[in-house]
């Protein structure tokens, strides 16, 4: 029963978006109050029910009920409880469903904390969000339906992917998604001021705090997916310009962008139609990355089930929302009057260079993730675009962003002086070449891109750090200014500096890193990297629905006991596969990295080790920015309201006006 | 009025872009079509890190005087896996002499892949970022080519080879490139 | 019960909706109001930074003069903007309309594509009986080990070559052909080793030489030996694709039946043959229930090996070949009633919804009855199988019986209660 409870709240949540989608846009192009106000109602229920199916399929889940086809196909009644929590989203129709919910929240959210919008913009957004939640709705009832059931049951279910059995895995998509759909919110915010024809300072600070909030939870959402890469596939690697990872990397470039242009559309009422395109490209890019990954067009290691006629759907669905955004936007941007006029060198100039570089580096992943297809449909041709192709790009693009990044701060608006600036942050500098040549000659050689990279890593950290000093230091009331400045500016700095904190990640654990690889017998004793690691045994370990082969690998440094690595091979016994579990040793600035391969069936088993310096910087770096933006969110000037509120006392309904 | 153009700009992009998206979805599409424009043309220059402790590089050399079956694999590559008792027979059975480069894979992973599915590599090498890939015009893994013993691409295969591959093309073109 | 709940969630949403709609007062904000907050607020901020002396005078009137264009830029937009215009006609109509349609729409779709007579089984609350667990085809780890012990079982080595294949997706690994040929060596009849051997001359790329020695296999496998149905269907798939005339190979081939005995492919086996490797998925898994089956052929007294057999049919979903080996259980010696459950059950998953139990399914089902009165699963089946032949009293004494055993909260309870009207009133 509780199911199909679920199922109903998902057709009653269809219904409800309809209604949500175009009476609040009728009452706001009337001036209806009510009709309006039907917005901000439509828009808690649907919370309410989307969360009512989340709540059933999490159910069916957690008693693994096999009368639910879903669970069947995804779960096992011997998986442990969190999996099977974590297994609601690690499917196709389940990972949906909690997308749908995450765009419900998001438009409650809107509904409950956007007291400070105009009644006539938020009903618009709350609509457009609601047209979004009906091709959602749609998709996952009529083509991907979480609640399909089977009777009688089958026996068990057929388990989960062992692959994805894994915390990384149980916080990894609701981050993503949280990141991907807030973006909806900025994208509808965009088509609600194009049909408004408003876009304005106003709209930039309306619209500022959705955007912020998407990002941050993009941003968290991707460095756990790199962090789940990282130890899970068990080669050290950490980012793979694999597809799916391309694809959240499109719409965060964006958004990046986006939260850059629109301070001066805040500041300065310029780049309005640009910043309005970046809104609608944030969630198209999100959009896109979604089909790629799911229909099939391009594969992937991490792919979901790929179905042609589910990809000819989310086509259907991109080409809408992005085709509508973009077909209004070319209608109605032409209209919107050019703002105030500024220098090439001054923070509007700085930002519209961040903003250059930013939506080059996200065209260059797009064609880089499109190009082979492109050329296979034309030419018959294949290509392959790999690291190769990124590294490329991204290095040369990155170098000016970099520089630039720890500049801007320093400009004033409208014009500026260029040398003031550089004399200020002239210590930063010194001290970052010193650091690169420090790398490239004492620590090591072996690349000199790595080295100069290093550099910059250290420059944005003390760029940005000589940013914030010269707000705060300088003669008497230094504490006082510091406790006086603004969260945006604190955020944007832990933001910044974070940047460098992962750069410096980057190049420890991608060019700076060992490995050794060696067959290990009972008692053998190996040094690498500094420390003695010595094989105390394999033992055989069982698990809840594995079996593991688990070393024990003694590691001591100058003779004295340091740590024990364990890691594993385990054998999923319902789905038979063997999924390598490392074992990580980590001090914050360096990982010692232990995975267990095969034996030789004498009594040998090959054991890699990797030791990865400053490899925890990157997902370090990436928690500094996405907390940076908590920061800025916090900033007073966001939730700036009207101050006062007229009451209107409605005629009431059974008396007609006249 | 020509400034409007320009904001259609996105909107004619997005079109081209769900065109092609349209097109791959409804055109069945066989990546492993073949079409290469290596064959008939001298091999690429070929020099990669051995894969095997204590071995020399592989060189062009590694492939003249003799035709050569020149394989792309990786561990992490299941049709890899799907072709590799096809690699094995070519090497043991019928006496061909095949080199492998391990494609954008770990030495260790693409060793105990070696070591649980059988070498049959004479040669074998290591492309750990794809930049051997690039100049050979692969498309990803596997891709075997049949090279002369003039050192001629006779053959190229996209996708792992098959029985018939074997029989119709790769054992007609080893006996006449010698 | 689920009537209700649908109500009641339909009743709130409606009601929700209703409530700004009806509501008398509203508060009205006014455009202009939250723009001029914001400028407003730059204002005073751009006052500050010039009391901070990060801006200059001059640039801080610039400022200032910007913002206040900005202001009448927004009040020139808000006289433009239609006035809040408070008409009745939607406040009136869209109340009754909004509360008939989204009922019928959300009914209506629900009807279309809802599953509203399925009820829930929580793994835990199913009725299950002692000896469900699924049998678990043992590991590499767990053979080798017993390998190492007796290195000379060609059982064992035959299964570990097996494993290792079915470990290694599919491919049989040099370290399983060695193994296998070893085992051939020892049993020339080993099933199994000829089986996976043929397999692997058929993936390195010799699918004669494989599908010869499966032919060979076959012909002297005795007919009815639980593999042959899946070994022919391995030949019939590698000839097709590797174009092998396979009349040319073995001119006295025995004709296979036209089709398996299988009534129709499980559900399992469907999305099997839809998945990325059909084949190796199929076979991996039945493979080792085929191990199985070839041992039980030669030992067929073992009992305890053919209730093995059907539960590992009953999981493959297997629901004939199942039923068949407790059958054979059943012959040795009587099954008990959990088994006599099982086995029940396996003619019940393949009934059609709404038709009545097949006379197999009576036979066992009266079985089960007796040695279990109460079983639920007799009780209602076999009520639906006295229902079916018009003996409508006795089919309302057992949903009767079932009934009273059900929990107050059970989702089939109104339903066997309907049914019993039903039975009563004609």
């Amino acid at each position: 029963m509780i199911p199909e409870l679920g199922h109903f709240a998902l057709i009653l949540a269809l219904c409800v978006a309809l209604v949500q989608g175009t009476v609040p846009l009728y009452g706001a192009a009337r001036g209806e109050p009510a009709l309006m106000a039907l917005g901000r109602m439509a828009a808690l229920a649907q919370l309410a029910l989307v969360g009512v199916a989340f709540a059933a399929l999490t159910h069916a889940y957690l008693t693994s009920d096999f009368t639910v086809a879903n669970v069947v196909a995804n779960s096992h009644s011997a998986k442990p409880m969190l999996y099977k929590f974590t297994g609601v989203w690690g499917n196709h129709e389940g990972s949906m469903l909690l997308w749908t919910l995450i765009l419900a929240l998001f438009g409650a959210a809107v509904a409950a904390f956007g007291e400070n919008l105009p009644e006539t913009l938020r009903a618009r957004v709350l609509a457009i969000q609601a047209l979004l939640g009906v091709g959602f709705l749609a998709f996952l009832l009529f083509t991907s339906n979480p609640f399909e059931r089977v009777f009688p049951p089958p026996a068990d279910g057929n388990g989960l992917n062992p692959l994805l059995q894994d915390p990384g895995l149980a916080f990894h998509p609701p981050l993503l998604y949280l990141g991907y759909v807030g973006f909806s919110v900025a994208y509808a915010f965009a088509v609600a001021a194009l049909i408004e024809g408003r876009v304005d300072a106003a709209w930039a600070r309306w619209v500022r705090p959705w955007t912020l909030a998407a990002w941050c939870f993009l941003t968290l959402g991707i460095a756990l997916g790199s962090w789940w890469a990282y130890y899970i596939l068990g080669w050290g690697g950490f980012w793979f310009w694999d597809p799916v990872e391309n694809a959240s990397l499109m719409p965060w470039l964006a958004g990046t962008a986006l939260l850059h242009s629109a301070i001066v559309v805040e500041k300065r009422d310029a780049l309005k139609s640009w910043t309005v395109l970046l809104a609608i490209l944030a969630f198209s890019l999100s959009l896109l990355g979604t089909f790629l990954v799911r229909s099939g067009v391009l594969t992937s290691v991490h792919a979901f089930a790929q179905d042609p006629a589910r990809g000819l759907y989310i086509l259907a669905f991109l080409l809408a929302v992005t085709g509508g955004g973009l077909g209004l936007y070319a209608w109605r941007a032409p209209a919107l009057k050019p703002g105030g006029l500024f220098q090439p060198v001054s923070r509007e100039g700085g930002l519209i260079l961040n903003n250059l570089l930013l939506s080059t580096l996200a065209v260059a992943v797009l064609l880089g993730t499109l190009y082979p297809l492109f050329l296979d449909l034309l030419t018959g041709e294949k290509v392959s675009v790999g690291p190769p192709f990124f590294n490329a790009t991204f290095v040369p693009i990155c170098a000016p962003l970099f520089a630039a990044l720890c500049v801007g701060p320093f400009l004033s608006w409208k014009r500026s002086d260029l040398w003031p600036a550089l004399r200020r942050l002239q210590i930063a500098f010194a001290v970052s070449v010193a650091a690169a040549l420090i790398a490239a000659f004492a620590i090591d050689g072996r690349s000199t891109l790595a080295a100069i990279a290093f550099g910059f890593g250290v420059w944005l950290i003390l760029g940005t750090l000589a940013g914030a000093l010269d707000r705060v230091a300088g003669g008497a009331g230094a504490m006082q200014r510091l406790r006086r400045l603004p969260r945006a500016f604190i955020g944007m700095s832990i933001a910044h500096a974070g940047l460098g904190v992962v750069v410096l990640g980057c190049v420890g654990a991608g060019a700076w890193n060992l490995e050794a690889m060696r067959a290990m017998k009972h008692g053998d004793r190996m040094s690498f990297a500094g420390y003695e690691f010595t094989l105390r045994g394999v033992e055989e370990v069982p698990g809840p629905n594995w079996i593991a082969e688990r070393a024990t690998l003694e590691v001591t440094r100058g003779g004295a006991p340091f740590t024990t690595l364990r890691p594993e091979r385990r054998l999923f016994t319902v789905q038979r596969r063997l999924i390598a579990e490392t074992a990580i040793q980590t001090n914050l600035v360096r990982d010692l990295y232990a995975t267990l391969g095969e034996s030789d069936g004498q009594g040998a088993w090959v054991v890699r080790l990797y030791f990865n310096p400053l490899a925890p910087w990157i997902w370090l770096g990436a928690a500094f920015c996405a907390l940076g933006g908590f920061v800025s969110l916090t900033d007073r000037r966001l939730r700036v309201g009207a101050p006062s509120r007229r009451r209107t006392v409605l005629p009431p309904a059974a008396q007609p006006a006249e | 009025m020509s400034t409007r153009w320009l904001y259609l700009l996105p909107l004619a992009t997005l079109g081209i872009v769900a065109g092609f998206f349209a097109w791959s979805l409804t055109s069945d599409r066989n990546p492993a079509s073949i079409g290469s424009a290596l064959v008939g043309r001298p091999a690429p220059t070929l020099n990669a890190a051995p894969l095997r402790e204590g071995e020399t590089a592989v060189t062009d050399a590694s492939l003249r005087g003799r035709p050569v079956v020149v394989n792309f694999f990786a561990s992490w590559c299941a049709p890899c896996q799907l072709e590799h008792p096809i690699l094995m027979r070519l090497a043991e059975r019928e006496g061909a002499t095949v080199v492998g480069i391990a494609y954008k894979n770990k030495p260790a992973d693409a060793l105990a892949f070696l070591k649980r599915l059988g070498d049959p590599y004479k040669h074998a090498g290591l492309d750990p970022d794809g930049k051997i890939a690039i100049d050979w015009g692969l498309s990803g893994v596997p891709e075997t080519y049949v090279i002369d013993a003039r050192g001629i691409v006779r053959l190229h295969f996209r996708g792992p080879i098959s029985e018939r591959d074997v029989k119709d093309s790769i054992l007609p073109a080893l006996k006449a490139g010698s | 019960m689920l009537e209700f709940l649908l109500a009641l969630m339909t009743t709130a949403t409606v009601g929700a909706l209703m409530v700004p709609l009806l509501r008398q007062k509203l508060a009205v904000g006014d455009r202009l109001d939250h723009d001029l907050a914001i400028y407003r607020d730059q204002l005073t901020e751009l006052e500050r930074e010039r009391a901070a002396r990060r801006v200059g005078d001059a640039d801080a009137e610039a400022g200032r003069v910007e913002i206040e264009r900005r202001i009448l830029a927004a009040a020139d937009a808000a006289r433009a903007a239609p006035s809040i215009e408070v008409t009745t006609g939607w406040r009136k109509i869209l109340p009754p309309v909004l509360a008939l349609a989204i009922p019928v729409l959300a009914l209506g779709v629900y009807l279309e594509i809802g599953r509203p007579g399925v009820p829930s089984m929580p793994f835990e609350a199913r009725e299950r009986g002692p000896a469900t667990e699924t049998e678990r085809a043992p590991t590499s780890f767990e053979l080798r080990r017993q390998l190492a012990s007796q290195p000379d079982d060609p059982d064992l080595m035959s299964q570990l070559g097996e494993a290792l294949t079915r470990e290694s997706d599919g491919t049989v690994i040099p370290e399983a052909v060695a193994l296998l040929r070893r085992a051939l060596e020892r049993v020339p009849t080993d099933a199994r080793a000829a089986y996976f051997l043929g397999l692997h001359e058929v993936q390195a790329g010799d699918a004669r030489a494989g599908v010869t020695r499966w032919l060979d296999l076959e012909a002297r496998s005795p007919e009815g030996a639980p593999w042959l149905a899946f070994l022919r269907a391995e030949i019939e798939r590698v000839a097709r694709q590797a174009r092998l005339n396979l009349a040319e190979l073995k001119p006295d081939r025995r004709a296979p039946p036209p089709a398996s005995g299988m009534p129709q492919p499980s559900r399992e086996a469907m999305e099997a043959m839809a998945g990325l490797n059909p084949e190796q998925r199929e076979q991996a898994i039945r493979g080792m229930v085929e191990g199985l089956a070839a041992r039980l052929q030669d030992n067929p007294q073992d009992r305890a090996g053919w209730l093995r057999l059907a539960n590992a049919w009953r999981v493959l979903g297997d629901g004939a070949k199942a039923g068949e080996a407790f059958g054979r259980a059943d012959a040795l010696a009587p099954l008990d009633a959990a088994q006599l459950a099982e086995w029940a059950e396996t003619h019940i998953r393949r009934l059609q919804p709404g038709q009545p139990p097949s006379p197999e399914a009576v036979a066992v089902l009266t079985k089960l009855e007796a040695a279990q009165p109460d079983n639920p699963v007799a009780l209602f089946y076999l009520g639906a199988a006295s229902f079916a032949a018009g003996d409508k009293s006795a089919a309302a004494a057992r949903w009767k019986r079932l009934v009273q055993r059900l929990p107050a909260d059970s989702a089939l309870r109104a339903q066997l209660e309907e049914r019993i009207r039903d039975a009563e009133a004609r």
